[in-house]
């Protein structure tokens, strides 16, 4: 063996503990210097030893046992060596984790400490300093427990001490101040640290500024709790439609107690159209969301309207994963909807069937939005059609009173729109410009839009008839206006006065008059003063001629309606031939003209005739009218005159009774005087006799040289006398004595009469009698007691004893009439009336019986007596008594 | 003739052979440890012809043994060079 690799070794051993010697100081990593030079020594002694042994410097026998240990102990060296370095590899390792760990706890935004087994915080990292703002000096330790808030501080540090105490990890939530003075929540996740040696060397904690996470939790615990007690039903779901949670509000709407029976149900479940869940599901799976109402059941199986919006939700990558869905019950709304399609049904029918044609009006656009069939029947106008125009359309420019048709429509447009219900007459076109009468009547719709309804009558018919009632209006106006005031006059010519006067005011004729047939026989009317006119200053010329004109029958206006008997019509008398006053007429610029006869038992009494300043064609119902006027003006004075004859048979019938009540008024008071009488008479005749008897006895033995006496007696005479005369009066009144007629002179009976009185000189008598000799049919005494009762009178009239009586008689056809005349003081006007009566008497002596005596037996003789008025003073009575021829 | 001492030195060169090769990863963070492992190696070697020299080969055994016990030494010396002399930044 040659020494040189022995030397090699040796060299080379020195050399590197050499080399190791002079970068002793270097700082060199993962190296063990201590082991690896004593690595070097033992390999340098046993290169020594190889080396010396080869140089035989030594014995190789010992040698072999030293290099044996040597290389034993290289190989231990090279494994405490290369043990070493490894461990030196692991702490560099372990020293490069931590500070590369610490750069990255710096690096990392978390907030982040660190603590040594005592529990002293020994690093913040650099996003904690930053949120706090303060230094590590003041953080370290237990500083940073200054920054948290005093109400999370004492729970804070007991959960630390606790998991300090257990060497367990911990979480805890904590609210720290941060460098702008807000304080911020934070999550704080400790985690104890352990050495190799699972010896504790304190905790390391992150924490996280969870503050937006609090918020949205808070926000998410807001939302759940509105979710939760949110009056609208509300459900979530999965994209199979299986409901993943609801609200007590779902529950409660489909009749659940709780929601936890509703979860996990399908939503088919709750449907009782399959084609509406499919059109849910759709909706909500393809487009993302439905907005729509169905109709579902509750758990009880009724059925409940609802309006559902349901939306697909995603997670976070934007993935569908289920859907939200609202509920709202329509069910009300939905009976209500019902209930308004059904009146809506109901009016609309109402509308299309109503007789009259309804549109409705949009003012702001001026035009129709709904229209009925009648509407389109009205204006011969197809509904697309109606519905594009307004009513402007369909209206004339101006209406029938020359209003501008916009304008008025729209006054009557706004009236509806203010509340008021305008109702007027309308004139329409159709779509072939014809014109309708209308009758409208406009009212507000209930709607937010300004919208009108307007109700159109075609009243063209109702017109028509209005016309014709107003016709027979105006006829029956006229014939009862004729007739009444016909019949409230008295004469003719006071009926044909009002019948003109109606006439003209009734047709607004301004001229009307009247003629008559003649009274003298001569066939030719006769102007009258019974006029109309409406402006009597313009016409006098004509009245004055007029009443000059006479007509023949045939001749003019009157004369042929006289001839004919019929009404007659000129529409302009200037150029009728047969019309004498035309030319007058022309002057006057009178041109139509009408009349009418006026008929009484088939006579024409009467032809009225009228004028007219303008010409007026012939107007058969205003004639015909007039032909009706005629005859029941007729009628009327044929009825008035036949009145007056009953009237007046009435009245004499009622003054013959009035007789027979006086008289038997008369007779009864007489019998009931004449039974009082015969008892007086009858009890007073004996005594007066005897007192009578008695004076004519006293007369002769009274001596005539006793004047007094003869005077008593004579007196007591003479009232014996007037009291038997006045019985004899009394029963004649009362008896009614039978008449003994007989043929006399009446001069003789007058003499008669003249003979009882002693008639004083100065009051002449004068009598006479034509024709001499006057004879009477008569009861001579009971006449001369008339004749004897009227002379009395007239003697007792005559004041002064000094006048005239003059007596009369003559014949009146068939009646002898006697009058008694006296130059007296005559009776008062107030008396004459009760001359007659019996017992009325204004003489002192009178008894009243006298003047009715004479009544009853001029009466009972068939004649009649009465009282003359005079007009000089005086007293005439005169007899009518009926001549009677007497043949023997 | 065979020493225990022997065997033992090769085994625990072997056994740390094997804790090196193990450990690799991390004591490749030693500067140049190839260099290391190659000195180890050698000398692993070295200890295990000098168990063989014991059987077969005695000479040869013995000669490679010599050899390689320098060798790891050069080797070693030239690691402890390059990590404690040797300039960062030089040429390596």
């Amino acid at each position: 063996m040659s020494p040189f690799a022995e030397s090699v070794g040796f060299f080379a051993g020195l050399a590197a503990l050499t080399f190791f010697f002079v970068g002793w100081r270097r700082k060199v990593k993962n190296v063990h210097k201590p082991f690896f030079g004593m690595l070097l020594l033992l390999v340098l002694g046993n290169s020594c030893l190889d080396w010396l042994e080869q140089l035989e410097l030594l014995d190789p026998v010992r040698t072999d046992v030293v290099e044996d240990f040597f290389d034993l102990f290289i190989a231990v060296g090279w494994a405490f060596f290369v043990f070493a370095c490894c461990e030196q590899v692991s702490q560099s390792q372990f020293l490069e984790s931590a500070e590369k760990l610490q750069r990255t706890v710096d690096s990392l935004p978390e907030l982040i400490w660190m603590s040594d087994a005592n529990g002293l915080c020994t690093h913040f990292n650099k996003s904690w300093l930053n949120f706090t703002g303060r230094t590590i000096q003041q953080e370290l330790g237990l500083g940073w427990a200054d920054g948290v808030h005093p109400n999370d501080r004492d729970r804070c540090m007991k959960i630390y001490e606790n998991a300090f105490d257990a060497r367990e990890p911990f979480t805890m939530e904590q609210r720290l101040h941060r460098h702008d003075g807000e304080y911020r929540w934070l999550l704080v996740v400790g985690t104890p640290c352990f050495e190799t040696d699972s010896k504790f060397a304190g905790y390391i904690s992150s924490c996280i500024d969870i503050t937006e996470r609090k918020r949205a939790e808070e926000l998410l615990r807001q939302h759940d709790q509105a979710f939760r007690t949110a009056g609208t039903p509300i459900t979530f779901g999965d994209l199979d439609g299986r409901i993943t949670d609801a609200n007590e509000a779902f529950a409660k709407l489909f009749g659940f107690e709780s929601t936890e029976q509703v979860i996990g149900r399908l939503n088919t479940e709750f449907h009782s159209e399959p084609i509406s869940v499919a059109q849910i599901n759709a909706g909500v799976n393809e487009r993302g969301r439905f907005n729509g109402e169905i109709t579902s059941k509750r758990i009880d199986g009724t059925p409940i309207d609802i309006h559902v919006i349901a939306t697909l939700f995603a997670d976070a990558d934007g993935r569908p994963i289920g859907h939200m869905a609202t509920f709202t019950d329509v069910t009300p709304r939905r009976q209500v909807e019902r209930a308004l399609r059904e009146e809506e049904k109901r009016y609309r029918t109402l509308v299309e069937e109503a007789p009259e044609a309804i549109v409705v009006l949009d003012v702001d656009e001026m035009r129709f939005v709904d229209v009925n069939e009648n509407a389109t029947e009205l204006f011969r106008i197809a509904r697309k059609q109606l519905l594009e125009v307004g009513p402007a359309a369909l209206s004339p420019k101006f209406q029938p009173d020359g209003n501008d048709s916009a304008e008025t429509a729209m006054g009557f447009v706004q009236r509806a729109l203010d509340g008021d219900t305008p109702a007027f007459e309308w004139l329409h076109l159709d779509a072939e410009g014809n014109e309708i009468p209308c009758e409208v009547r406009l009212a507000r719709l209930p709607s937010n839009r300004r919208l009108v309804r307007g109700s159109v009558t075609d009243i063209s018919e109702r017109i028509k008839l209005e016309k014709a009632l107003s016709r027979r209006a105006l006829e029956a106006e006229l014939l009862y206006q004729a007739v009444a005031m016909a019949d409230e006059v008295d004469s003719l010519d006071e009926a044909l006065q009002s019948c003109v006067d109606i006439v003209c005011e009734m047709t607004a004729w301004p001229v009307g008059h009247v003629y008559v047939p003649s009274s003298n026989g001569n066939q030719q009317l006769e102007p009258t003063k019974v006029w109309y006119l409406a402006d009597e200053q313009r016409f006098t010329t004509f009245r004055e001629v007029t009443e000059r004109t006479p007509f023949d029958m045939g001749e003019g206006l009157p004369g042929r309606i006289w001839k004919s008997g019929e009404p007659a019509w000129i529409a302009n008398v200037q150029d009728d031939d047969n019309f004498p006053r035309n030319k007058l007429c022309g002057d006057l610029g009178v041109k139509a003209a009408f009349g009418f006869p006026v008929t009484v038992r088939g006579d024409t009494v009467a032809i009225l005739e009228f004028f007219n300043e303008a010409e007026v064609e012939r107007n058969e119902t205003l004639l015909l009218l007039v032909r009706s006027v005629g005859k029941q003006v007729g009628r009327v004075i044929e009825r008035k005159e036949a009145e007056q004859m009953s009237r007046k048979r009435h009245e004499l019938v009622a003054e013959e009774l009035e007789k027979a009540k006086e008289a038997l008024i008369l007779k009864t008071r007489l019998a009931a005087i004449g039974q009082m009488s015969a008892q007086i008479a009858h009890e007073l005749r004996n005594p007066l006799g005897a007192v009578s008897n008695a004076v004519f006895y006293l007369k002769r033995q009274v001596p005539v040289s006793e004047e007094k006496w003869s005077e008593y007696l004579s007196l007591i005479d003479s009232e014996v006398t007037t009291c038997n005369r006045f019985i004899g009066d009394l029963l004649d009144v009362t008896r009614g004595k039978a008449l003994n007629r007989e043929t006399s002179n009446l001069k003789d009976l007058i003499d008669r009469v003249l003979n009882r009185h002693d008639i004083p000189k100065s009051v002449d008598i004068e009598i006479n009698c034509e024709p001499a000799p006057f004879e009477i049919f008569a009861d001579n005494d009971q006449i001369v007691q008339v004749f004897d009762n009227l002379l009395k009178n007239s003697l007792d009239a005559i004041e002064q004893r000094s006048g005239k009586i003059e007596i009369c008689a003559h014949r009146d056809g068939e009646n002898d009439i006697i009058t008694f005349s006296d130059s007296g003081r005559g009776i008062s006007p107030e008396d004459q009336a009760s001359v007659f009566d019996v017992l009325f008497t204004n003489k002192p002596a009178g008894t009243g019986l006298g003047l009715a005596i004479c009544k009853q037996i001029i009466e009972r003789h068939g004649g009649t007596i009465e009282l003359v008025d005079r007009v000089s003073s005086g007293t005439t009575f005169q007899l009518r008594l009926p001549h009677i021829l007497v043949f023997s | 003739m065979l020493e225990e001492r022997e065997l033992v030195a090769v085994f625990v060169a072997l056994a740390v052979c094997g804790f090196f090769l193990m450990n690799r990863g991390k004591l490749a963070e030693v500067p140049h440890s190839r260099l290391l492992i190659v000195s180890i190696g050698l000398l692993t070697a070295s200890l295990v012809c000098s168990v063989i020299e014991v059987f077969v080969w005695e000479d040869t055994a013995n000669l490679i043994q010599h050899t390689l016990a320098p060798a790891s030494a050069v080797v070693l010396a030239i690691w402890s060079w390059l990590t404690f002399v040797r300039r960062e930044g030089s040429s390596t």
